[in-house]
């Protein structure tokens, strides 16, 4: 999880949050213990501090399916819809929160990639 | 049954009963209380000393609202009841009922009311491919409400029905036994509650202050009608269908989670009251010289919805814009990957399409930079990821082999796409009106980079890509023989030598070389795919041609809406008008309101448009054909700050104004005058297009 927020923390800026001002924290649980960290966006740039400030939208998640989340191997609607991750605040922001979870995508390699399954 | 569906709706919530006001769902029947892709309420019967009722007369008073006259059967012909039932229906969170029961009667009567309920949960998927259920159910009784329960591991769902009267309740339904005086009436007020419940039994939607819930919805109708232009004409049923679509556009406004109460078309009652992005996006185009702000939550929403990873489930790429999201049991356990599904290969590029055309009737500059990052990753992904071949061309096939889509455009069913001798293609496949939609976003990209991104290198680059598509894409899809577009590139880069109305979509997107035009406009209007009322997905004489073959042969109402707007931007007026004045006479036939399809039988041949037997209606794109139709009559264009009028009306139509048309430049009046002579009786006009073409003023 803290790999994740590190890498949030290098990203540094997104432009594809470029339009996103705005507060979320991730509430994280783990049994009893609540771990939480302030992602702030401003026009894009990210920084992650931990603390449970106040935020303009709140997620709160157990841990085990946070990590599922951020290592790709489950989905934020789908576990809210299944009532394991749920939203307060503003939930626009929660949809473009699901950007901070994949890296941004190299045009490149996709056009390689692309250019490759066609010639094969 | 076949006894007339009542429906009432409100966004993605609605009820379907039958005229006795009943729901008796079975499993693969789409009656019921629905929300959020989830049927909250499978049985709903009203009886009276266990007796059932009768209809005497259905009233829809509104989209939201409906009335049932009943009286309890007699078992015969003669109706000599001494009580009478009134419910009186009105959708939200759910729905509430008043129930009125008057007895007529010169002494009291004493009888048990009683309403059985029940609630089998199921997933609108389930309801269309009769699915089982994995989790358990529950009743109980709660503080004097019936609480039907849901669950399966962490996700839970619940109906709670209540009563203002006090109910006596068993896990099967309420029930009041009462006494009611000579001439009086007796009545309590019935309220049905969906609830979603997600983490820790917090309620996923943000409930609606309840109370003046109707006035707002009424007073919301009567706003949205009266900031809509106002049509007069002499065509007594335009302007019937005029006012029909309006108001399903209402009912079909869906608002997301994530746009604060704004509101964008859903794609159409019963199955698709979701977000679709190629629906929301076309209907969004169709609407946009009546109620513009329809697009403004598209472009919104699908923006920040816009694909961000490669997800083989979901078929997911980066830029790609949402197919359909869905919110039922079945996307919450990915045993369908609606959450959202990104499977289709068009509403990308038609996503910059209708950013360029929003603003160029809207003004609104800033939602065009707020959402320049989407755009641009909507372009990319034309030259990336949707290059599955790379020869150049947007070409599609899924990776989610399970439950993805086959069809990755507008023809989505499994047989749409086939060679001249009904043989299937393989994959990838590129259809051609996805190579014009390509060609129409780079263009109005560049327009855009221009004039409000100020990046005139992005601009020229894109306008250099585009007239090289169109060079390429005018070689490689031509069939000289038969002098038209082919349907598609199979996976060898060969020709699918199907004629069908695709063609037209490739003049809507101005990618058909100008002498190429007439052969075009001879193949729509000539007898394979011109059907008197329509334009048939494919041509008469293809293999797989079936006139009542839902891609196949059937015709589309927004699917000639569109072809009729490219028929004007390559000049064609009389023409565009020819095919409006089709649909729009079909529309008659249907009270004003289309449904999603109609047989492709000549018009010669049957007299009136038969109906496609499980199509959806109302259907937001249908719905919205009709004011595009009004659109291209009119020769409606926005030039800078000003918007053209340039009309042309179908023979027999002396006069078309529309007042009132909001955008840049403030409101506009457009008037349209036919040539002709125009000596109409009340009701028994000529059906308009057994008439020869004309030619507007």
């Amino acid at each position: 999880m803290s790999d994740f927020f590190d890498s949030l923390s290098r990203r540094g800026h997104d432009k594809r949050l470029e339009k996103v001002s705005g507060t979320v924290r991730f509430d994280i649980s783990d049994g009893e213990r609540t771990d939480s960290r302030l992602a702030r966006i401003d026009h894009g740039d990210i920084t992650v501090s931990a603390g449970d400030a106040p935020a303009d939208c709140v997620v709160t998640v157990e841990r085990a399916v946070f990590d599922a989340i951020v290592e790709g191997r489950a989905n934020a609607m789908t576990a809210l819809l299944r009532g394991s991750l749920a939203v307060d605040g503003d939930p626009e922001l929660f949809v473009l929160t699901q950007r901070l979870f994949a890296e941004p995508a190299d045009p490149a390699a996709a056009t390689s990639a692309a250019g490759g399954r066609g010639s094969s | 049954m076949t006894e007339a569906l009542v429906r009432i709706l409100d966004g993605n919530t609605f009820v379907v009963s039958d005229a006795r006001g009943d729901i008796e769902a079975s499993a693969t029947d789409p009656t019921g209380l629905f929300s959020f892709d989830t049927r909250f309420l499978s049985r709903w019967v009203l009886t009276v000393d266990g007796q059932r009722l009768t209809a005497l007369s259905t009233d829809d008073l509104q989209y939201f609202e409906s009335q049932f006259f009943l009286v309890p059967s007699t078992g015969t012909v003669y109706v000599d009841s001494k009580l009478s039932v009134i419910r009186r229906r009105q959708v939200g969170d759910g729905f509430r009922e008043d129930l009125t029961v008057l007895n007529h009667d010169a002494s009291a009567v004493d009888a048990v009311i009683r309403i059985d309920a029940g609630a089998d949960f199921a997933d609108l998927f389930e309801v269309k491919d009769a699915l089982k259920k994995k989790g358990t159910y529950g009743a109980t009784v709660d503080d004097g409400r019936l609480v039907l329960t849901y669950d399966r591991d962490t996700f839970s769902r619940t109906t709670t029905i209540s009563s203002t009267e006090p109910p006596e309740i068993d896990e099967h339904g309420l029930y009041f036994p009462v006494r009611i005086a000579p001439h009086g009436s007796w009545s309590t007020q019935l309220q049905v509650v969906s609830a979603m419940f997600g983490l820790h039994g917090r309620e996923l939607r943000p409930r609606e202050p309840a109370g003046e819930r109707r006035r707002e919805m009424l007073g919301d109708l009567e706003r949205w009608l009266a900031e809509a232009p106002r049509l007069a004409c002499d065509w007594d049923s335009l302007s019937a269908t005029y006012r029909r679509s309006l108001v399903d556009l209402a009912a079909l406004r869906f608002a997301p989670a994530i746009a604060g109460g704004r509101t964008l078309p859903a794609a159409g009652l019963p199955w698709f009251m979701t977000m679709f992005g190629r629906d929301s996006i076309f209907t969004s185009l169709q609407t946009l010289p009546f109620t513009p702000e329809l697009a403004a939550t598209t472009l919104r929403v699908l923006g920040d919805w816009q694909g961000t990873r490669v997800d083989d489930f979901r078929d997911e790429d980066p830029g790609r814009i949402l197919h359909e999201m869905r919110y039922g049991e079945l996307t919450a356990f990915q045993e369908r990957p609606h959450s959202p599904y990104y499977g289709n290969a068009d509403a990308t590029p038609l996503y910059v399409v209708l950013l360029d055309e929003y603003e160029r009737w809207t003004g609104d500059a800033e939602l065009v930079r707020e959402f320049e990052q989407e755009a641009r990753a909507a372009l990319q992904w034309i030259d990336s990821y949707a290059d599955l071949q790379g020869n150049g061309y947007i070409a599609y096939q899924r990776r989610n082999e399970q439950t993805g889509l086959e069809n990755q455009c507008w023809k989505d069913s499994w047989d749409s796409i086939s060679y001249s001798d009904g043989r299937l293609p393989g994959f990838p496949r590129a259809t051609c009106e996805l190579q014009g939609y390509a060609y129409d976003a780079k263009m109005r990209g560049a327009r855009l980079a221009r004039r409000v991104w100020d990046d005139p290198g992005c601009a020229e680059e894109l306008e250099r890509q585009a007239a090289d598509l169109k060079r390429r894409f005018n070689r490689d899809f031509w069939i000289e023989d038969g002098q038209y577009y082919a349907l598609a590139l199979d996976a060898d880069g060969a020709k699918v030598d199907t004629l069908s109305s695709n063609i037209g979509h490739l003049l809507w997107s101005g990618i058909v070389d100008d002498d190429k035009a007439p052969a075009v406009v001879g193949h729509l209007l000539g007898p394979r795919l011109f059907s008197g009322w329509g334009i048939r997905t494919l041509a008469e004489g293809e293999a797989r041609y079936n006139p009542i073959g839902y891609h196949v042969g059937t015709v589309w109402p927004f699917d000639s809406s569109f072809i009729a707007w490219g028929l004007r931007r390559y000049g064609y007026k009389a023409e565009a008008a020819r095919v409006a004045a089709g649909i729009l006479d079909a529309a008659e036939f249907f009270d004003g309101r289309l449904p999603e399809a109609f047989g492709g039988y000549e018009r010669e041949l049957t007299r009136y448009p038969v109906q496609y037997p499980t199509a959806c209606s109302p259907q937001a794109w249908s719905t919205g054909a009709p004011l595009l139709f009004l659109r291209t009559m009119l020769g409606l264009e926005p030039i800078g700050d000003h918007l053209i009028v340039d009309p042309a009306l179908p023979a027999g139509i002396g006069r078309i104004e529309l007042l009132d048309i909001p955008g840049r430049w403030g409101r506009i009046d457009a008037f349209g005058r036919g040539l002709v002579d125009v000596d109409l009786g009340p009701q028994l006009r000529p059906q308009l297009g057994d008439r020869a073409p004309g030619k507007g003023s």
